[in-house]
């Protein structure tokens, strides 16, 4: 086993047990922690076995495993920034809804003096 | 109109005026309200101009007719009316009516939207526009935010785009808005149909001048609207 897979392997527990602790403390949704663990999990299973890639990559017509992995990573990256995105609006929504609080707060406030 | 042809305001009636910038127009839309009866909320959209002082002034001018609310930032047409339905509410409206501060409506227009809401003939009364009346590359605008709003919320109306929407209470409780932007306008008129609320169109007369025109609903907001319509039915 070469030292790179060692340290994937040991950052791939550790993400799992985060994501184990962000589930319990219901940070993450049973959707979100499930499709962290299988990536996880995957992870785990390409360090052990790299030459799982070439045959993935070869099932889609694709050269080398190194391709997928690239691939992979493209698909999830725009995941994230979808994520990102949802959360983002999120955040808005509520800047949004408590601007209204202020304002309403302020008048009826003012009222009183 | 003559004073004897005007309907008598038998209940608690408010205007949700959403301002933003409108330091040139609001105390004439604001004293053109107050002078037919009509209690006004000021809905002050983070403005930037002189719209605060002018609009605490009309407070203390027109007391106890006129109240001020101001969103420290700039949110977007559906966050200052979501904001003045909480006043309404909150005040004991019967009915709220939106109106735009720029002077584009005319408030005469006003008296006939509250009726059918005191009468209980309706939950929800919108004014259309005469498109036949606008400018070319405006009427082609707003028919197409109409099929826009029908394909996406699921009902036709004559003008989707209309700033004067009247509500009773009731009907302001059941709406489910989202929209921070210009999408409230087609948002209010899915909800109707959600909500299964009674609705009429009473005619308007538009005000236009180079002023409004610049304003309103343009191509780029339209995009917008559509982007946030997609984004929502996505989410849903």
């Amino acid at each position: 086993m070469f030292t790179y897979q060692i340290i994937i392997i040991i950052i791939s527990i550790l993400a799992i047990s985060f994501s184990v602790k962000k589930y319990y403390e219901n940070n993450f949704s049973l959707a979100t922690f499930v499709a962290w663990i299988i990536l996880w999990i995957m992870v785990i299973i390409i360090s052990l076995f790299p030459s799982i890639t070439t045959h993935i990559a070869s099932m889609f017509g694709l050269g080398r495993g190194l391709d997928a992995l690239y691939i992979a990573a493209i698909i999830l990256s725009y995941y994230a920034m979808f994520k990102l995105y949802n959360k983002m609006d999120k955040q808005r929504k509520r800047i949004d809804e408590l601007v209204s609080e202020i304002a309403i707060y302020n008048n009826e406030h003012e009222e009183d003096d | 109109m003559n004073k004897e042809d005007i309907p008598p305001i038998t209940s608690e009636i408010y205007i949700i005026l959403s301002s933003y910038n409108e330091e040139e127009t609001l105390e004439e839309v604001v004293d053109g309200l107050v002078e037919r009866g009509f209690k006004v909320l000021i809905i002050d959209d983070g403005s930037k101009d002189n719209t605060p002082s002018i609009a605490k002034n009309l407070v203390r001018k027109h007391n106890p007719m006129v109240f001020y609310y101001r969103h420290r930032i700039n949110v977007g047409l559906g966050g200052a009316i979501k904001t003045g339905i909480k006043a309404a509410l909150k005040r004991g409206a019967d009915i709220m009516i939106t109106f735009d501060a720029d002077g584009q409506h005319n408030p005469d227009d006003l008296y006939n939207m509250y009726p059918p809401l005191q009468e209980g003939k309706a939950d929800i009364v919108i004014a259309s526009r005469d498109f036949s009346d606008m400018p070319t590359g405006r009427r082609f605008g707003n028919t197409v935010m109409n099929y826009i709003t029908y394909i996406f919320q699921g009902k036709m109306v004559t003008d989707s785009q209309s700033g004067l929407r009247a509500f009773t209470s009731d009907a302001a409780r059941k709406l489910n808005l989202k929209s921070p932007q210009y999408g409230i306008s087609s948002e209010i008129i899915g909800e109707i149909k959600r909500k299964n609320l009674r609705f009429m169109e009473v005619p308007m007369t538009t005000i236009y001048d180079e002023r409004t025109i610049q304003k309103g609903t343009n191509t780029i907001v339209g995009i917008k609207i559509v982007l946030e319509f997609i984004n929502e039915t996505l989410k849903r």
